[in-house]
């Protein structure tokens, strides 16, 4: 268990999830289920450079530019805040796998004459992360996780870890799913059920900031990154050493995706050896969005934002993993801030 | 206090073995070959640095990457003699692509494949037998590069004991069609720093390392391999396939810093070196801009010729080749090179035959994709 003092600050949320009727400071990972909903990215980003990007990448540049605003921080190369300590890790597992799959069938039925240079970018599984580089003039480290179940959460522990050690003064942090026949085809040869109506079909984005960045702005922190831990089950693991690291049982627990399992089964035993643990506390960000996999650790951290906004005392757990082949888990404090 | 290599293993087109590896790049081995298992017809360019391992002579089998991964990280902990359950360990894992080229047999073939098998965390558990986080990074080809600086940092905040680095990398069709599609030139070899380069081919291989807390290494009676001075990181925010020479010499800059050394220490370069026109002459400009014409007497050893562009691995295959260089005072030699850069004239590219040499400081370059730079700084351990 890693102790991370209430040091990176998050400052800035973003969401961009069609259908889903919430601003993100009001979201707390519940409510009815987005609707069925185009997704349109000109209105937020403008016609110019979006031609040849992934869906992915369109929603991860949505997402993260509300995050930006939200931190109040500028959401275009010009003027940005110390750019070249400024960087960027995205989590997703899914985004290009559609680019990959559609090239090498071109490949193999006609070949490469027939493919499009325009997909060369698409092919590199870090797009997402370099075209927001490109689009917010974001130089310092630049970090594309593709983990699997526990990748959004590992994604905040990786960018709170770039401000700790001093490489970063900000990190903006994305996590982004999207649906489509390959993903759908993919799970249904893995014998994997979708664990909900629908996959998520969209994007969450946080920015982080070191305590002393935030204050020298004057920007209001809306919650700090705690520890983080990783392990086996819940009952041993993650969520008993944060429990102990932070002096008694979360206000929220955000679970990872109890439709689905070995997480349902550990969730559980957590609940039946954890005397604190009743269930009231617990927070299903997947029964509103489907299951959200690399996506997820970076909304429940918008989600546990929102809820300490309303319950200031205490913290919330963020968990994800232990679905579709994974069988680990990775866990970290959201912490409210003390004013 | 800087972390130590305590153990290290690589697997590639030229051996099964790190050392097997080494020594085939101080005999100025390639791993170039014909296409093994892409039809042939398909494609304009005929060559590649392949693991020629499939069991199927003319189809291809899924999970070569997973394969050689774990083969290497093997041989990293067998060499550290780290095993389940000794300290607070976590493996991290730097690829461009994944276990992407399985994805495309499942897709175009219908050859089996899981959702999880995407990244390589259950395999490495597995293999390994330790109950540890995995973190698998998508970073171009820079990726092994930061795996090492993120290892360097979650050591010195002292979350972890010690830190299991590694890259590794299977061609994909997709992402060696791109390439094929948008060079006209189709090249037959890899020639980083020649001036008659012609492109890039890719290459298969891993590497890994352990990078271990020296209070750790010391209780185990470990000692270091080498040490790890400092990872520079930057990115261009400029273009997604193009490099950029102020976004590389700001991650040089930044490993110098935080290394505390000047560039002119600097005795060993392992140089990105892809031998694409703008990789090699913005490269080439980099290191000429920080250390002056000569590169400050800089030996430049360009390992892609040996090995192919071994994508997310090649970073680290750079670093462990480097700290065998500087324990063995032997430097690979760059295949095909013959006339050096207009841009860099009086650049010192060992070439020929390997060099002796005494090394103390190397430095290894990974640049990828998105304008991604990694620049590892390493010192050799007096015995």
């Amino acid at each position: 268990m890693k102790r991370i003092p209430a040091f990176v600050a998050i400052t800035g949320l973003g969401l961009e999830i069609p259908g889903l009727e919430s601003a993100p400071a009001a979201w707390q990972g519940a409510g009815p289920a987005p609707a069925p909903a185009e997704f349109n990215p000109e209105p937020k980003l403008g016609k110019k450079g979006l031609l040849y990007k992934d869906r992915a990448t369109k929603l991860a540049l949505c997402a993260a530019k509300a995050a930006l605003e939200d931190a109040g921080l500028p959401a275009t190369p010009v003027g940005q805040a110390d750019p070249e300590r400024f960087g960027v890790v995205v989590s997703s597992n899914f985004g290009n796998l559609d680019t990959v799959c559609r090239v090498a069938e071109i490949i193999r039925g006609k070949g490469v004459a027939e493919t499009s240079s325009m997909d060369l970018p698409n092919a590199s599984s870090n797009v997402i992360a370099t075209t927001l580089s490109i689009r917010f003039g974001l130089k310092s480290l630049n970090l594309m996780i593709c983990n699997g179940a526990t990748s959004g959460t590992d994604a905040l522990y990786v960018a709170a870890n770039a401000i700790r050690a001093g490489r970063a003064t900000r990190m903006l942090v994305v996590g982004v799913e999207t649906d489509n026949a390959v993903v759908a085809k993919l799970l249904a040869d893995s014998g994997e059920s979708p664990g909900g109506p629908r996959i998520l079909d969209g994007a969450g984005a946080v920015v982080l900031e070191s305590r002393e960045a935030a204050r020298e702005r004057g920007a209001k922190p809306r919650a700090f990154i705690g520890d983080y831990a990783h392990g086996d089950s819940f009952a041993t693991g993650p969520v008993p050493e944060l429990v102990q690291a932070n002096a008694g049982p979360a206000s929220a627990w955000f679970t990872p995706n109890r439709a689905l399992e070995p997480a349902r089964g550990r969730v559980n035993e957590a609940l039946d050896g954890w005397s604190a643990g009743d269930g009231s506390r617990l927070r299903d960000v997947s029964a509103q969005l489907g299951e959200c996999y690399g996506a997820l650790g970076v909304l429940q951290c918008i989600a546990a934002c929102s809820w300490l906004a309303a319950h200031p005392a205490g913290y919330a757990l963020a968990t994800s993993g232990g679905v579709w082949g994974d069988d680990t888990f990775s866990s970290l404090g959201i912490l409210a801030r003390a004013d | 206090m800087e972390n130590w290599i305590t153990g290290m293993g690589m697997v590639a087109s030229v051996g099964h073995t790190l050392d097997e590896c080494f020594n085939a790049f101080c005999r100025g081995e390639s791993g170039n070959k014909s296409l093994q298992a892409f039809p042939r017809e398909r494609f304009n360019v005929g060559k590649a640095y392949e693991i020629d391992d499939r069991p199927d002579k003319g189809g291809d089998t899924p999970g070569r990457a997973t394969k050689w991964l774990v083969r290497a990280i093997g041989q990293a902990l067998t060499a550290a003699g780290l095993r389940a359950g000794q300290g607070r360990v976590a493996v991290l894992v730097g690829t461009g692509l994944r276990e992407l080229r399985s994805l495309e047999l499942w897709w175009v073939e219908g050859q089996p494949m899981h959702v999880s098998e995407l990244h390589f965390g259950g395999a490495i558990r597995k293999s390994t037998g330790m109950r540890v986080p995995v973190m698998t990074f998508s970073n171009a080809c820079a990726a092994s590069n930061f795996m090492l600086g993120l290892a360097d940092d979650m050591l010195r905040l002292g979350d972890y004991d010690a830190v299991v680095v590694s890259g590794c990398d299977s061609i994909t069709e997709s992402m060696f069609g791109l390439l094929d599609r948008v060079n006209p030139l189709h090249p037959e070899q890899v020639q980083p720093f020649d001036r008659n380069r012609k492109g890039v081919l890719m290459g298969e291989g891993a590497a890994a390392l352990v990078l271990e807390n020296p209070d750790h290494a010391r209780l185990r009676s470990k000692g270091p391999m080498a040490l790890l001075r400092s990872v520079g990181m930057s990115c261009d925010a400029f273009h997604e396939t193009q490099p950029a020479m102020e976004g590389i010499q700001r991650a040089m800059t930044d490993a110098y810093d935080r290394a505390r050394v000047e560039p002119a220490q600097i005795g060993l370069m392992m140089v990105h070196g892809t031998g694409t026109a703008a990789n090699d002459m913005t490269e080439a400009k980099a290191i000429v801009g920080l250390m002056g014409q000569a590169g400050g007497g800089v030996m430049i050893s360009g390992l892609k010729s040996m090995t192919g562009h071994t994508s997310g691995a090649s970073g680290l295959v750079g670093v462990v080749t480097a700290v065998k260089a500087m324990e063995r005072g032997l430097v690979p030699p760059t295949l095909g090179f013959n006339e050096p850069l207009a841009e860099a004239p009086g650049l010192d590219v060992v070439h020929g035959k390997a060099r002796e040499a005494r090394v103390n400081l190397a430095q290894v370059n990974a640049f990828g994709f998105g304008g991604v730079n990694a620049v590892a700084i390493l010192e050799r351990s007096e015995p």
